[in-house]
């Protein structure tokens, strides 16, 4: 099957890319900065005391605070800034650690090329985003596509989506409602009003070349109440309109084929990326209940 | 029930577990009379497959009598005697209709899981890790079978176990290898591997037609067995002659065995030992998770225009695959 996501129907650019990466780098960084700065200090080579920890905390508070500047803004320049700024000090703060606090002259050289090589990009990074205004991350509700071929009759394929889709038990994505509906070609939908997320979208109904069946073409666009960084979060853990909507379309094909949503011990519910995050291990289970609305 | 489950890399434990049941309206299940470890869970036990879980039931190759079936299931009635292929197939899908039942589309409900490695999902597999599905496998007493209209071969004779039981992997497997291989009595074939599935896959190239077919292991007696039980015509042992592909030219008047088989796979053993060193190294460090020295010297080794058939188990990506030759060379 295939699925995609863009903005606004364009991928993001190089410089915008490299923004992104680095606001949620500071964010991996930050955290734990502050939460484990001695396990830190031991890392990057620096003698664990309570002055190094504090440092530690200082620096990690202003990674994260670059994080939400960075993730939470379309061009956030000066938060770009910011981080360059940000390595001058650690340059200047692991100076003093070779002098004065250095515990593993080896891995504090590392960590201080690191730190170098970072800056590059923060530069980088910065000075484009402040040269070419146009440059922006990314902006907008996300746009996604996802496509499968069932082999059943078109008819068949069209009318059994547009009824299980209106129920909420079967789909993830669901519910959904058909706002326009023109029979053989296109089918125009939207999130019920209980739904979790903002889905408005299109789904193409077609014949698949030879005997093959039907290729629905789901084409959707989604904002989800959290922004853009709660996207993010989401996506991370399984909760994501894309991929419910793979999902769905791969339970749909089984229920029409099969006549039933396919179960293993590892994976009782069914086909689930949130399912994949989490298996159980491959052993039956102690009480095996009926999967609800499981079958055709 | 007991059950032979995975317990982390190097550990496999016999554990109390529950008993298996229906969860799907086609399902099946069987009581396990006889069961067989493959060659492909040393993959799981040394740690090499990703997606394994602790608890994990291995085994794919077993058989026995149907005790329960689904309220869906026709072709089965409790008390038949059944031989379970290892891959699951729905027999609806198209991949199922073109009867390429391993690689059935609905089948695998980890699909998403196997297509962020494989660009595709292939079919669900019992006992074999979370990527194939996540289904408990059949080194235990018991075990769900799905599909059960679909798999399962009924066995209505008093053949022995033992005479049925690797129709449930390792003959077809073979069988599969030489098909691919097309054998012709002309033809000169050359199986890498003379393990359990390689003997299978020799066998079955005598069975489809070939005259000629060459074994190449370092174990004597699997050389051995291959010669005088599966219709081997001649064998290398390669700890003795090393250079596998010289050896080969000169059985065959300097041209090279028409059709090559790697029945190895992954874990392949190389006779240089700096090289095979190099190898496990790389894939000790996960830097390479396959190794994957048979399938390059039988490339290196196939004649020009020939066939490379792949049955040898692999899981990710190789180091040094030889492009060049396979291409250039006009190999399928």
């Amino acid at each position: 099957m295939y699925a995609t996501t863009t903005h606004n129907g364009q991928a993001p650019g190089a410089a915008a890319k490299l923004a992104s990466g680095l606001g949620w780098f500071s964010l991996s960084l930050g955290a734990p900065q502050v939460v484990a700065p001695d396990r830190v200090n031991e890392l990057i080579g620096v003698r664990d005391d309570g002055r190094a920890r504090a440092w530690q905390r200082v620096v990690g508070g202003r990674e994260l605070a670059a994080a939400a500047g960075i993730l939470g803004q379309r061009r956030p320049t000066l938060w770009l800034w910011g981080r360059v700024a940000g390595d001058l000090m650690d340059l200047g703060l692991l100076g003093g650690a070779f002098v004065r606090r250095r515990c593993d002259a080896r891995r504090l050289a590392v960590a201080t090329a690191s730190v170098v090589g970072v800056f590059v990009a923060d530069l980088y990074a910065a000075a484009r985003m402040s040269a070419r205004p146009e440059i922006a991350r990314e902006e907008g509700p996300m746009k996604a596509k996802a496509a499968i071929t069932i082999r059943r009759p078109r008819e068949e394929v069209e009318r059994r989506w547009k009824d299980l889709v209106r129920e909420s038990d079967v789909f993830l994505l669901a519910p959904l409602e058909v706002t326009a509906d023109e029979p053989g070609r296109r089918v125009t939908f939207r999130s019920g009003a209980k739904a979790d997320h903002r889905v408005t979208g299109v789904a193409l109904f077609t014949d698949a070349p030879g005997d093959r069946g039907t290729e629905i073409h789901l084409e959707f666009v989604y904002a989800s109440p959290a922004g853009r960084l709660g996207e993010a979060v989401q996506k991370l853990s399984g909760e994501d309109p894309l991929q419910f909507a793979k999902d769905d379309l791969r339970r749909f094909r089984q229920l029409l084929e099969v006549g039933e949503i396919v179960r293993s011990e590892g994976s009782p519910e069914g086909h689930s990326v949130k399912e994949h995050l989490h298996q159980r291990p491959a052993q039956p289970l102690e009480h095996a209940r009926p999967l609800e609305h499981a079958h055709a | 029930m007991r059950a032979n489950v995975w317990s982390g890399r190097n550990t496999v434990q016999v554990e109390n577990v529950p008993d298996p049941k229906i969860l799907n309206r086609d399902d099946v299940i069987v009581r396990i009379t006889s069961t067989a470890i493959c060659g492909s869970d040393l993959h799981l036990y040394n740690g090499f497959i990703p997606t394994m879980e602790k608890g994990d039931i291995l085994g794919h190759e077993f058989m026995g009598e149907v005790v329960e079936t689904g309220p869906d299931v026709q072709r089965l009635k409790n008390g038949d005697r059944v031989v379970v292929p290892f891959p699951i197939a729905c027999g609806r899908c198209e991949a199922c209709r073109r009867e390429q039942y391993s690689v059935c589309e609905n089948s695998n409900p980890n699909a998403g899981m196997a297509e962020k490695m494989f660009g595709h999902a292939c079919a669900g597999i019992f006992g074999y890790s979370h990527l194939t599905g996540g289904y408990a496998g059949g080194q235990a007493e018991y075990a769900r079978v799905p599909f059960a209209d679909v798999g399962p071969i009924k066995i209505e004779d008093d053949l022995a176990d033992e005479q049925v039981l690797f129709l449930s992997d390792i003959f077809p497997t073979g069988f599969m290898g030489a098909e691919m291989a097309e054998p012709s009595p002309e033809k000169v074939i050359a199986v890498w591997g003379a393990g359990p599935v390689g003997q299978f896959a020799i066998s079955s190239a005598r069975l489809l037609g070939a005259e000629h077919v060459i074994a190449i292991d370092k174990e004597e007696y699997r050389l051995r067995m291959a010669r005088e039980r599966a219709g081997a015509t001649a064998t290398i042992n390669f700890e003795e002659e090393p250079d596998v592909v010289e050896a080969l030219k000169e059985m065959t008047g300097g041209r090279g065995p028409d059709s090559v088989i790697d029945a190895v796979g992954m874990e392949a053993t190389h006779a240089q030992p700096a090289l095979h060193a190099y190898d496990r190294i790389k894939q000790a460090t996960r830097l390479e998770t396959d190794r994957p020295h048979a399938l390059r010297e039988a490339i290196m080794a196939c004649r020009p225009g020939g066939i490379v058939s792949v049955i040898g188990v692999y899981g990710g990506m190789v180091d040094k695959f030889p492009a060049g030759a396979f291409m250039n060379k006009g190999l399928t």
